[in-house]
């Protein structure tokens, strides 16, 4: 008897526990969520994914940004050869993709990089030193993807993502 | 002692101990092999990796370095020929620079300030030319020790290339500048995989000096110091396929170390395997291999245990029916050679016995003596007071004698009422005789059986070895005759055995034999003696007497053989032939006129004969004898045995008609009073009486009183052998009525005394 009510006393304190935690992650998420949300204001500053207006590219999503950008594909989604190019090592725009689009640091993304070029099994996109030559780049070039601060888009790109 | 090891091994616990230990010692060689090929083989594995993963890194680093040294080749070559300037900025265009991720490429001036960098100006330091070049190894490529950047929080290895020109006449080189391609030292540990290296694996590059510069293990990577280990092997050529295991200093890991030099460059490579981290899983075998083996042996024991305990109780049992059965043949074989009665030995193990002695007696010379033991008149005992009585003195005659002996001497019990008895070291016969003497002091005490007190006496023969015999056989049968002798000399005695005994013993032996054919061959005969009136001379009776005519030893008297017949009881066949032949002899008389009384001994077995009266009626009536011309003769000590028994058949002897005469009355101890209560009609006076009649004043007043007494009785009174005129002439003195003897009446054969009946002229008629 006594066995029994133990039973049911612990199920209930298991049930709710469950619920607790479950609230709370939801919570987390949603407060999570948050602040990209207020990211609106600065539209200017936004970094926005951009391929030459001569490519069937149209949109892309920010898996296929990573891949790219991280090596691990080498085609659009429409598979068409990507080149994807970088601004300089340790330039602020670059800062921000890593951390805003690829979601990781800097550190990381070099880290990254140092294996595959090490192991042999890929190279780093090659980089520009300014947005002009970003633009320039990417508007010259079908197969070439890349990424800019949207005050400088001018119409030779296309934005893929933003 | 080796039987009893051997015996031990037999035992079950003994044999599943070692059966228990063999498994248990087979199971844990296997499984320690087992183990050992494991980690040999573990080892071998991790060696072998080590060095495929040595290989690979070795490839890796040949390749990032060819790499870094064909960029510094391409942009020194460039800078001396071209503007220095827009190399750089050309070169990254054409992406012939390696990826700015990475690396930094930089062009110095001869006083090692920056001319052109891929990075912005001032973030790269400017270079110490002449340090640079004071360093040790290739004067072609420089590798610096690591360096730090704070503003990047980062570690390079820089790669230089110092350009030179010939700036005078003298053909004398002076440095015009430098290239160095800084490349983050991390991307040379990049390559490290857990999946291979594990979390304490090793990828370290150094320098020909021993120093680090760049060492991984796991996530940690670190940058410079030293390693006395990697400086120890730095120092010598070593064998590049050669794996150690090393302690490493750095972090205290021990570690299957691959070292080699990378062809070409002033740069050695580590690669380390964590010995902990290769042989986990071996540890984990081993583990479940131990445990398993535990799990084996306790099964072992349990099995083994419990078999063994089976087997050890089957074994037991078996042991215990086999000690069962052991001593059931030990009971058996001591009722084979004891008597169950006494307990003594039997027959046929005395006769080891004394075979044992003899033989033992014969190696020592030694002499000893053998007894043979018989209990006078045991037979009567036997009838009178039951078997159970007899058994019982059986027993308490075995316990005295072997009381009366030492421990040593040997009785043993031939069956019936016959011990044999054997005296140890007794050559002199003076022992022997004490000891016989013991015997018959002992056995002669009263016994109480079925409630009556009882004496007995026994008669002891003794043989010695070896003068009597050397022989078992010779030896007892020497025992027995004495002992036979010693009866016929009267009973409770002694006798030592001698070659004269020996012959009477034959002629003994012989008789018995030739007495039970004596009735059939017809050599039984009876004689007669005539009894006369002491007045007249007159012929009043006579008195049949046995004679016996043996075909060899001729006429034999009944005093010798009457024993013998007595002791066989052929006395009552034999009884009964002289009852009859006499009665039938009488008859025939009678019709030839002479009617006279006829006497016939009964000897004491025919007396105690239950048949004895059934007899003499079936004998009258055969016969047609007048019973009252017959008369039974018995002696004084049959009546005195058993004397209601006696009386009661001396009545029934009355009663068929038939008179009843006192033999040899006088030497028994009679009561006179009772002699009145007797329903007899004649008394004989013995002989002996008679013999010292003339001489002897007492026998005469003996004589003459029991004349008067049997006179007053009303009783006829006969004397038995007058042997002179003298004795004669002195009973017609004397009141007696009749008397036999040799004097005028010698015993004669039948025809003889017809003829001497008819002759005189006395008859009746």
């Amino acid at each position: 008897m006594t066995g029994k009510i133990n039973q049911t006393v612990g199920f209930l304190l298991r049930f709710v526990l469950l619920v607790v935690v479950l609230t709370s992650f939801a919570l987390s998420t949603f407060a999570a969520d948050n602040p990209t949300r207020d990211d609106n204001e600065s539209l200017d500053d936004d970094i926005v994914v951009i391929v030459s207006t001569l490519s069937a590219v149209k949109t892309l999503t920010r898996e296929h940004v990573e891949d790219i950008f991280l090596g691990r594909a080498q085609q659009f989604p429409n598979e068409q050869r990507a080149t994807p190019i970088d601004h300089a090592e340790g330039s602020a725009v670059r800062e921000r993709f890593n951390v805003e689009v690829l979601g990781r640091t800097s550190a990381q993304v070099r880290t990254h990089w140092s294996r595959i070029l090490f192991t042999g099994r890929g190279r780093p996109p090659r980089s520009v030193v300014s947005s002009a030559n970003m633009l320039q780049a990417v508007a010259a070039d079908v197969h070439a993807i890349g990424y800019i601060e949207r005050r400088f888009i001018n119409d030779s790109v296309v934005v893929v993502f933003e | 002692m080796a039987d009893r090891v051997i015996y031990k091994l037999t035992e079950p616990l003994l044999q599943f101990s070692l059966l228990t230990l063999a498994l248990l010692l087979v199971l844990w060689v296997t499984t320690l092999n087992l183990i050992r090929v494991e980690t040999e083989g573990a080892e071998e594995i991790a060696r072998i990796s080590t060095l495929d993963l040595a290989e690979t890194y070795e490839a890796q680093m040949v390749r990032a370095l060819r790499d870094i040294e064909q960029t510094l080749n391409l942009v020194a070559y460039l800078s001396e020929q071209g503007d220095r300037e827009t190399i750089l900025s050309e070169l990254s265009a054409r992406g012939l620079l390696p990826p700015d991720v990475l690396f930094i490429i930089t062009v110095f001036a001869a006083d090692g300030s920056v001319l052109v960098s891929t990075r912005p100006p001032g973030t790269v330091p400017a270079l110490d030319i002449e340090t640079l070049q004071s360093l040790p190894g290739s004067d072609a490529l420089l590798v610096s020790q690591p360096r730090f950047d704070a503003d990047n929080q980062q570690w390079w290895l820089d790669f230089s290339i110092v350009q030179f020109s010939s700036v005078d006449a003298a053909n004398e080189l002076s440095v015009s500048g430098a290239v160095t391609v800084s490349a983050d030292a991390e991307y040379f540990v990049s390559g490290y995989d857990p999946d291979q290296l594990g979390e304490q694996g090793l990828l370290a590059v150094f320098g020909n000096d021993g120093n680090f510069r760049v060492r991984r293990s796991g996530d940690d990577t670190s940058f410079g110091g030293s390693d006395t280990i990697l400086q120890a092997l730095a120092g010598e050529d070593s064998d590049m396929s050669a794996v150690s295991v090393l302690l490493h200093e750095a972090d205290g890991v021990e570690r299957y170390t691959n070292a080699r030099e990378i062809f070409g460059f002033p740069l050695r490579l580590a690669v380390g395997l964590s010995l902990a981290e290769q042989h986990a899983g071996l540890a984990e075998n081993i583990r479940s291999y131990l445990w398993r083996t535990i799990g084996g042996s306790l099964l072992i024991l349990l099995v083994m245990g419990t078999l063994g305990r089976m087997s050890s109780q089957l074994h037991r049992t078996r042991a215990k029916v086999l000690e069962e059965q052991i001593e059931h043949a030990r009971q058996v074989e001591y009722l084979a050679f004891h008597d169950s009665l006494t307990g003594l030995p039997n027959r046929s193990f005395f006769a080891k016995l004394l075979h044992q002695r003899i033989v033992d007696s014969r190696r020592s010379k030694k002499s000893f003596g053998v007894m043979f033991l018989d209990i006078d008149k045991f037979k009567i005992i036997n009838d009178t007071l039951g078997h159970d009585a007899g058994d019982q003195l059986l027993k308490e005659v075995a316990q005295r004698i072997r009381a009366a002996l030492r421990e040593s001497d040997v009785v043993a019990r031939m069956g019936g009422d016959e011990f044999t008895i054997i005296l140890l070291e007794t050559g002199q016969d003076a022992q022997l005789t004490e000891a016989a003497r013991k015997i018959l002091n002992s056995v002669r005490n009263s016994y109480v059986l079925a409630g009556q007190e009882l004496r007995i006496t026994v008669s002891i023969g003794v043989s010695v070895y070896p003068r009597d015999g050397e022989d078992e056989d010779s030896l007892m049968k020497r025992a027995d005759i004495a002992m036979y002798h010693a009866k016929g000399e009267g009973r409770n005695n002694f006798k030592f055995y001698t070659d004269e005994i020996n012959i009477d013993s034959l002629e003994r032996l012989t008789l018995e034999a030739s007495l039970r054919n004596a009735i059939e061959k017809n050599q039984l005969e009876l004689f007669y003696q005539a009894k006369r009136d002491l007045s007249n001379d007159k012929i009043t009776g006579m008195e049949a007497l046995l004679r016996w005519h043996h075909p060899d030893l001729g006429l034999i008297l009944p005093k010798q053989f009457i024993p013998i017949a007595e002791e066989t009881r052929l006395i009552i066949p034999i009884g009964r032939w002289v009852l009859e032949t006499a009665c039938r002899q009488s008859v025939e008389w009678r019709d030839k006129g002479i009617d006279l009384s006829m006497a016939v001994n009964l000897s004491a077995v025919q007396f105690r004969d239950d048949n004895l009266l059934r007899d003499i009626e079936g004998v009258l009536e055969k016969s047609g004898m007048d019973p009252r011309t017959l008369e039974l003769e018995i002696t004084e000590s049959m009546i005195m045995g058993d004397l209601p028994k006696a009386i009661a058949v001396m009545q029934g002897i009355k009663r068929l008609g038939v008179r009843i005469a006192i033999d040899d009355f006088g030497t028994g101890y009679s009561s006179l009073s009772a002699l009145k209560d007797f329903p007899i009609d004649t008394i004989k006076i013995d002989g002996s009486f008679i013999s010292d009649i003339v001489a002897n004043k007492d026998s005469q007043g003996l004589a003459a009183a029991i004349i008067a007494m049997g006179r007053t009785l009303g009783l006829n009174v006969i004397a038995e052998g007058v042997e002179s005129k003298d004795q004669m002439d002195y009973l017609k003195s004397g009141v007696c009525d009749e008397f036999q003897g040799f004097y005028l009446n010698k015993p004669i054969p039948s025809g003889e005394f017809e003829k001497m009946l008819l002759c005189e002229p006395n008859r009746k008629s």
